[in-house]
């Protein structure tokens, strides 16, 4: 098939707008598989995917389609996630593509994550298709939609294709339309091969699947290529495509998409991004434009209980053979003994490593305060570091000055919660940039806030600003001189390090404040005095104190009071070792989590 | 080395003339017509168990005292064992008549436990007591004139409202009666009690802890200072007039307690019986085994529950006793904590022994733990 035929795609869509439900209707229609086959939305799978909604792993499937013209196209249906915090991945899959669907719920309209997606999509010069969907819905305001898709994402929408992708309604009309307007892959400029991974997955049998796109010239088995980035040669065992179950074939060829099998043992051998060339003939450029993202979000995760370190570090490589976005180093600490350093692309990463690892392996964690990577400027000289652990910070004398991540965050919500969304990111030190009417209820509004003041529990403060109805999303904007200082809790004196963050100056007391009460309320009382303070540098900005324990007795212990008596000192005994040690203090577990939500 | 005594037995009479509101032993409203099938199934229980001789008897509950003579001598008859050192029997103010305590005395009865709980009758009230100051007086009295000559009394603190001033002159009007033992129980909220409804809606609110301790020291001091021996974190005695039955339980010894909701330790082993009267009857009465559950704690569990049993007590605790019952070194496995407890004043050595301090007693709870092997 000539390169001609090619039709690589993606799909935007925000949350529940019927992507899936597309997809399948897609494959449906295009018999790639069997209306039998489709177990209710095919391209989602694991299930705490199903159960957030989000697709984390982005699968391209092959799709052979006979179009009206009666000529047959390829078309290679490049999933991407639906969350803001997988930016990155939606970027490789775009990167792979030549034009995306921009699928919109007539019912509901556009929402931030359409908007931010549609900002990376038209980052990669794709042709963006609109479609509006659900218009089986008795609510569905096609004409509302179309104003917003051109008012607030700046696409022209007077040709939306209409579906229901419920009764499969305009999903052939998608199918022409990805024929007549996406344009096929470029003509290879060389015949040397240059294909970009965009993805990988680990299987348990066959090692590290890669997800490629051919750029120029072709890939086969038994091919020795060269991972371009990394330096490192592999051998082609297999080339593949999906439809959509895994079937290999002999060569994937330029415009194509599939994948590739050698023998990779983990993901962390890879970096997503990278270009394979031919190993004998290498192309002198790799593929451009593909952007590198790193974490942007660290904390410091540790087994509760210390024994289960090694199981700790066994589970974190297990996910990096399948997460190469999760960075993870030994670090440690007093209060929690060893632990790692993970770096997360954003809260909701952080969120779903954070259940899997106790879901799916039932390992207790313990989890620091969440910190954005600050760069400091250091005196006397040009050179500056990034941070990611308060730890780090260097000594005060030595620092120049502090920057700190800023990002652009849209927020499209009812019109009656403008004053609460306001009211939150004024809290937030947001400067709020502009506000724009989507329809008679809705709008948008665009803030400039510091990262780390949204990695803590703003998606949930909007949503329930807007009773649900509200949606979020942001992208990275720069880095900027920032009034930072670092928030210490001292417990009798002593700072306790897992309980150290970074803060503005302005936040600091409120912050110190909160977190010494939280503390107050869930430390147990102790034989002693405790005395709590934050402090930033030197200064005590809060302070309180913990009285002795005066009383812990049973008054009555009788007959049957013996065993219920035993029992409650086991729970006791229990809940003392699970408790951590500073000195001769024991802190609970909660307390190192729950000072994440302090208001 | 001396011979193993006897177990001690018990019998819960589960009949009161009227419920308290905190109370969460088990217990029902007098009915007539189920104490005789009681006493005769408490009989039937007795005869089922191959223990037949005891070395102290308690019959509490619920109230004893409100069985009608009748039925009180059948009970008494069926489980007095001449060779009990200690015979005690629980009565409250309200149903301690003459005609009882000649019952009492017939039968060798030696040990009085009456329920005061206050002396402020606004207090008794608030607990839902059906007793007035003036009736227990009463009844004290006259109990001395029947030459009783061991009496406790019960007594009640921590409640809310409750002022360490309030609870000074209580024990100052208890002393008045100079009894040769006294329980002070600090309020417990027990779940489905009245009186824990009234803490979770709100009504009432419970002690402050500095406060509650602060009750239990000044006890400690008023009932020292007054000739007691503070021999367990409740119980105050006269020297010589500890509870030989309740010590037992302190020192984790053997004991077999007769009728529904009683708990029973013989030979390494735990048992309970149903909870409620009409199942015990159903059981008994059919020459069943009103046995609910047991259990036989692995020793090591039974080796750390003794400790925290003893250390509820002033004499606290034997170490090289323990080792030798157990066959557990306990100094190999406690040495650290024991050396820490010490430090932290909540525990002293006394020769051979380890005993709580009066902090030690307050955070018995806190002490225990340490011990407990997990
Ligand atoms: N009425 C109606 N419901 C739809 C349509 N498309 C999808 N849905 C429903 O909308 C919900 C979300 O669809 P799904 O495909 O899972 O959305 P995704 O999160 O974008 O993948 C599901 O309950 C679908 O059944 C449509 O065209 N009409
Ligand atoms: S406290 Fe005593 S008298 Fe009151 S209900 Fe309970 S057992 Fe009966």
């Amino acid at each position: 098939m000539t390169s001609q035929n090619i039709r690589n795609f993606s799909v935007i869509a925000h949350i529940d707008h019927g992507k899936s439900t597309l997809a399948d209707r897609i494959l449906e229609l295009t018999h790639t598989v069997s209306k039998r086959d489709i177990k209710e939305q095919t391209l989602d799978d694991m299930d705490l995917e199903r159960e957030r909604g989000i697709t984390i792993k982005a699968h391209p499937v092959r799709i052979d389609y006979k179009a009206l013209d009666g000529k047959t196209y390829m078309l290679n249906l490049i999933d991407t996630p639906g969350h803001v915090d997988f930016t990155h991945e939606v970027s490789r899959s775009l990167a792979s593509c030549e034009g995306a669907l921009l699928l919109i719920d007539a019912s509901q309209g556009v929402e931030a994550q359409s908007v931010a997606n549609v900002h990376l999509a038209s980052e990669y010069n794709l042709e963006i298709i609109p479609v509006i969907n659900k218009i089986d819905l008795p609510n569905a305001d096609v004409e509302s939609v179309k104003r917003q898709i051109e008012d607030v994402l700046q696409i022209p929408a007077g040709d939306a294709i209409l579906t229901s992708a419920k009764t499969g309604e305009g999903v052939e009309k998608v199918l022409e339309k990805i024929v007549s307007d996406i344009p096929p892959p470029p003509e290879p400029k060389e015949n040397k091969l240059k294909a970009l991974i965009f993805d990988s997955v680990y299987n348990t049998y066959r090692g590290v699947v890669l997800y490629v796109r051919v750029f120029e010239g072709g890939i086969k088995k038994g091919m020795k290529v060269l991972m371009m980035g990394k330096g490192k040669e592999l051998e082609v065992t297999e080339v593949g495509i999906f439809r959509p179950k895994a079937t290999s074939v002999d060569k994937l060829e330029s415009g194509e998409v599939g994948y590739i099998i050698s023998n990779i043992k983990t993901a962390s051998e890879v970096v997503i991004g990278d270009t394979i060339t031919d190993a004998r003939s290498p192309v002198s450029e790799p593929v451009a434009g593909f952007k590198q993202i790193h974490p942007m979000v660290f904390s410091g995760v540790y087994p509760s209980n210390s024994a289960e370190y090694e199981i700790l570090k066994d589970v974190l490589d297990k996910f990096a053979l399948n997460d190469a976005s999760l960075s993870y180093e030994p670090e440690n600490s007093v209060a929690l003994g060893f632990g790692f350093r993970c770096g997360f692309l954003g809260l909701l990463h952080m969120e779903i490593v954070q259940e899997r690892i106790e879901r799916e392996f039932g390992l207790d964690i313990v989890m620091t305060h969440p910190s954005v990577v600050y760069k400091v400027n250091l005196k006397g000289g040009q050179s500056s570091i990034l941070i990611d652990n308060p730890l780090k910070l260097p000594e005060q004398d030595n620092i120049e000055s502090i920057e700190e991540p800023y990002v652009k965050v849209y927020v499209i919500c009812p019109a009656s919660s403008i004053g609460s969304i306001m009211q939150i990111c004024r809290d937030r030190r947001g400067e709020l940039l502009q506000t724009e009417t989507l329809d008679s209820k809705r709008v948008m509004m665009t803030f400039n806030i510091p990262m780390n003041e949204i990695i803590i529990d703003f998606h949930d403060k909007i949503k329930s600003a807007t009773k649900g109805y509200g949606s979020m999303d942001y992208e990275f904007e720069k880095y900027k001189i920032s009034d930072i200082g670092k928030l210490e809790i001292l417990i009798n004196g002593d700072p306790v390090d897992a309980f150290s963050t970074l803060v503005h100056r302005s936040k600091a007391e409120t912050k110190g404040r909160q977190v010494i009460e939280k503390l107050k309320e869930l430390m147990p009382r102790h034989l002693f005095q405790i005395a709590l303070q934050a402090t930033v540098g030197n200064r005590v900005i809060a302070r309180t104190t913990i009285k002795a324990m005066r009383k812990d007795v049973t008054a009555k212990c009788y007959g049957g009071d013996i065993t219920r008596k035993r029992k409650l000192l086991e729970k006791q005994k229990e809940g003392k070792k699970r408790m951590k040690q500073v000195g001769k203090i024991s802190i609970p577990q909660k307390a190192f989590t729950a000072i994440l939500k302090t208001d | 080395m001396i011979s193993k005594p006897n177990p001690g037995l018990y019998v819960h009479v589960p009949f009161c003339r009227k419920k308290c509101n905190y109370c969460s032993f088990y217990s029902i409203e007098l009915d007539g017509d189920k104490t005789g099938r009681f006493v005769e199934a408490v009989n039937r229980e007795l005869s089922s168990h191959n223990v037949k001789h005891f070395d102290t008897l308690h019959v509490g509950g619920g109230t004893p005292s409100v069985l009608d003579s009748d039925k009180l001598k059948s009970l008494l008859s069926c489980c007095i064992d001449g060779g009990c050192r200690e015979k005690t029997i629980e009565a409250n103010p309200e149903s301690l008549t003459d005609e009882k305590l000649k019952i009492f005395e017939d039968y060798g009865i030696n040990r009085l436990s009456i329920g005061l709980q206050s002396t402020e009758n606004a207090e008794l009230k608030f607990l839902g007591r059906i007793h007035s100051y003036e009736d227990f007086k009463e009844a004290f009295f006259m109990s001395r004139e029947f030459g009783f000559e061991n009496i406790n009394i019960d007594l009640i603190c921590g409640f809310e409202g409750q002022t360490i001033e309030g609870w000074r002159e209580n024990l100052y009007k208890t002393l008045e009666f100079n009894p040769e033992h006294i329980s002070c129980y600090c309020l417990g909220i027990e779940k489905g009690t009245p009186y824990d409804k009234c803490v979770k809606d709100g009504k009432i609110s419970v002690l402050s802890e500095d406060l509650a301790a602060g009750i239990f020291l000044e006890t400690d001091k008023i009932l020292t200072r007054a000739g007691y021996n503070h021999y367990e974190i409740s119980n105050y005695a006269r020297p010589g007039k500890e509870s030989l039955h309740n010590l037992k339980y302190w020192r984790n010894l053997e004991y077999l307690g007769l009728g529904p909701s009683s708990w029973s330790c013989i030979s390494g082993k735990r048992w309970w019986n149903v909870p409620t009267l009409e199942k015990y009857l159903g059981l008994v009465e059919n020459d069943r085994s009103p046995l609910e559950g047991s259990e036989s704690p692995e020793n090591k569990v039974k080796f750390y529950e003794t400790i925290c049993l003893g250390l509820r007590l002033k004499e606290g605790i034997d170490p090289e006793e323990l080792s030798g019952r157990f066959g557990i070194d306990f100094w190999k496995i406690y040495e650290n904590t024991v050396e820490k407890l010490i430090a932290g004043k909540l525990l002293v050595k006394s020769e051979r022994r380890i005993c709580p301090t009066l902090k030690g007693m307050v955070l018995n709870n806190y002490v225990g733990s340490e011990f407990v092997l997990i």
